[in-house]
């Protein structure tokens, strides 16, 4: 209980902080939103040349888009403490949490909360009108029980994969290639149809989950693709609670393996 | 004369140290080199998929694409790490010692970036580009004088890149906080140069406006020299282009900078 407490004060404190540099924030998320939209266009300028990307059109490719970008958004808002975690490693102030008695998962929450964030919520809402509009998707209590489970678990695998660069930056002292690596991959490339790619590429990304943010989630709803496994993306909640508690493990190990940079 | 070699001189002496310095970091090195062999790997498989797909659209032939995606990936470095040193240094008041150097700032950073640039060409773009080579099979130059005018177009294409760079660096003299300009610059140059999605893709009435904008320059232009898709006039048409851009930006760059030192006010002390 006494947690719980602790986080809603310190998250009451974040806004607080926030509100002090208005101008920056609403240029953020101008900057953010902007980002997201050039991204869009360079998809559309492909399918306005080509018609479609294995039988997926603009629209189906967007709301693939969409689960990544709102599920980026509302994961990052909690999580943004573990964007740059490996400076904070590296810089030896990972040491002050242990010391305190709290775990340090907890801390690292409690020290960040990202309001700009709502620039990519906004985003995909807006993604997420147009395609609808676009795609006639009808919406039964299963497509809407689909679209629940399919964004709380991308957010789920976002967050363990922001968990996971963390953990390693307890073994290699700067993991912002791998961090750059991780959000490029999901931005770039996953949000195209996964059967662009080969067989072992499709395979990687099932098991190491990351298929499971925008490709499986979206292919659940549009049934696109028939007669491969695109239909686990129905139980995208199991792989993204699996893949969390797998990271969690390994995080927990890495902090035990933990030598400090300080002095 | 004496003046010039001895500027050239320190001009090498600071590109050596920054080539040395980005030496530092070998794990990053390995992970860096993987990363973008795995990029370079998805986006052919990616645009091979598309082509093949849609066989009555295609304006190149596959070969063209692989190599130009290929390509892309390895070819321009659009972020500049020298925007974020001058942004903590305006800061932190630091910049003040540029006033009082022997060496101008633009001179001082090119001279830095030149390092950096070539310490990347040796360890990671040649390599790279050997590896895609093997493992993709891209096209080679048709020609040895197209690899010359290639070289040549990257060079322009490198110095247009640093002024564009330059000028957004500057520009944090008014506005202290660069991640959104930073973020805009690069995703107008990533998108503009055909980067992401090679201008061939455009619709006609944005392809007529891209190609005189500076940043077709950066990517489009050098890499349509490499792959021999261009006669000798448009060749000439594209340097006279990169040439006419660098000239403009170095302008700007000059006149900001000039403003900047009229008024400067400096924090800290």
């Amino acid at each position: 209980m006494s947690g719980l407490r602790l986080y809603i004060r310190s998250m009451i404190l974040q806004v607080r902080s926030s509100q002090q540099y208005r101008f920056n924030y609403f240029l953020t998320i101008f900057t953010v939103v902007f980002h997201y939209a050039v991204q869009l266009f360079a998809i559309w300028l492909t399918l306005s040349h080509y018609d479609n990307i294995r039988g997926w059109n603009i629209y189906e490719i967007s709301f693939i888009y969409m689960f990544f970008v709102l599920s980026y958004g509302i994961m990052i808002t909690f999580f943004a403490g573990f964007r740059d975690f490996s400076v904070f490693v590296r810089n030896g102030d990972f040491d002050i949490l242990l010391v305190r008695p709290h775990s340090t998962l907890f801390q690292v929450l409690c020290g960040r909360l990202e309001l700009t964030s709502i620039a990519q919520i906004a985003s995909g809402i807006v993604l997420f009108v147009w395609c609808n509009y676009h795609l006639h998707i009808e919406w039964s209590l299963k497509n809407i029980f689909l679209l629940i489970q399919g964004i709380v678990g991308a957010s789920i695998i976002q967050a363990s994969l922001l968990l996971f660069w963390s953990s390693l930056s307890f073994w290699i002292v700067d993991t912002s290639a791998l961090v750059r690596f991780g959000w490029t991959l999901n931005s770039n490339y996953l949000t195209y149809p996964i059967e662009v790619f080969n067989k072992t590429a499709k395979w990687i990304f099932t098991v190491f989950p990351i298929a499971f943010i925008s490709y499986y989630p979206a292919n659940a709803i549009l049934n696109k693709d028939e007669n491969g496994f695109g239909f686990i993306g129905q139980f995208t909640i199991l792989p993204s609670i699996l893949f969390f508690a797998l990271v969690f493990l390994f995080w927990l190990y890495s902090i035990r393996h933990y030598n400090s940079t300080g002095n | 004369m004496r003046e010039i070699s001895k500027s050239v001189k320190s001009n090498l002496i600071i590109a050596r140290q920054t080539f040395l310095n980005s030496m530092v970091f070998r794990t990053n090195y390995i992970i860096d080199i993987v990363v973008d062999l795995i990029f370079v790997l998805l986006s052919i498989m990616l645009w091979t998929t598309i082509f093949k797909d849609n066989p009555s659209q295609n304006i190149t032939s596959l070969a063209t694409l692989i190599t130009y995606v290929g390509l892309t990936k390895i070819v321009a470095q659009i972020d500049m790490k020298f925007v974020w040193d001058i942004q903590s240094r305006i800061l932190s008041g630091e910049i003040a010692i540029e006033l009082v150097r022997p060496i101008k700032l633009r001179t001082y950073l090119f001279a830095q970036e030149l390092g950096r640039y070539f310490n990347n060409l040796l360890i990671k773009t040649i390599p790279l580009y050997v590896l895609i080579y093997f493992l993709f099979g891209i096209d080679l130059p048709k020609s040895f004088s197209a690899v010359l005018l290639f070289i040549l177009s990257i060079f322009l294409s490198y110095i247009l890149l640093f002024n564009l760079n330059y000028i957004t660096a500057l520009a944090a003299f008014w506005i202290t906080k660069l991640f959104s300009l930073s973020v805009f610059k690069d995703q107008t140059i990533r998108l503009l140069s055909g980067a992401i999605v090679p201008l061939w893709f455009f619709p006609d009435w944005l392809f007529s406006i891209t190609k005189y904008l500076p940043f077709a320059g950066i990517v489009f232009l050098p890499l349509n020299i490499y792959l021999g898709k261009v006669s000798t006039t448009e060749t000439i048409e594209a340097f006279m282009l990169q040439i006419i851009w660098i000239l403009i930006t170095t302008f700007i760059g000059s006149m900001m900078w000039k403003k900047i030192v009229s008024n400067l006010a400096i924090n800290g002390g």
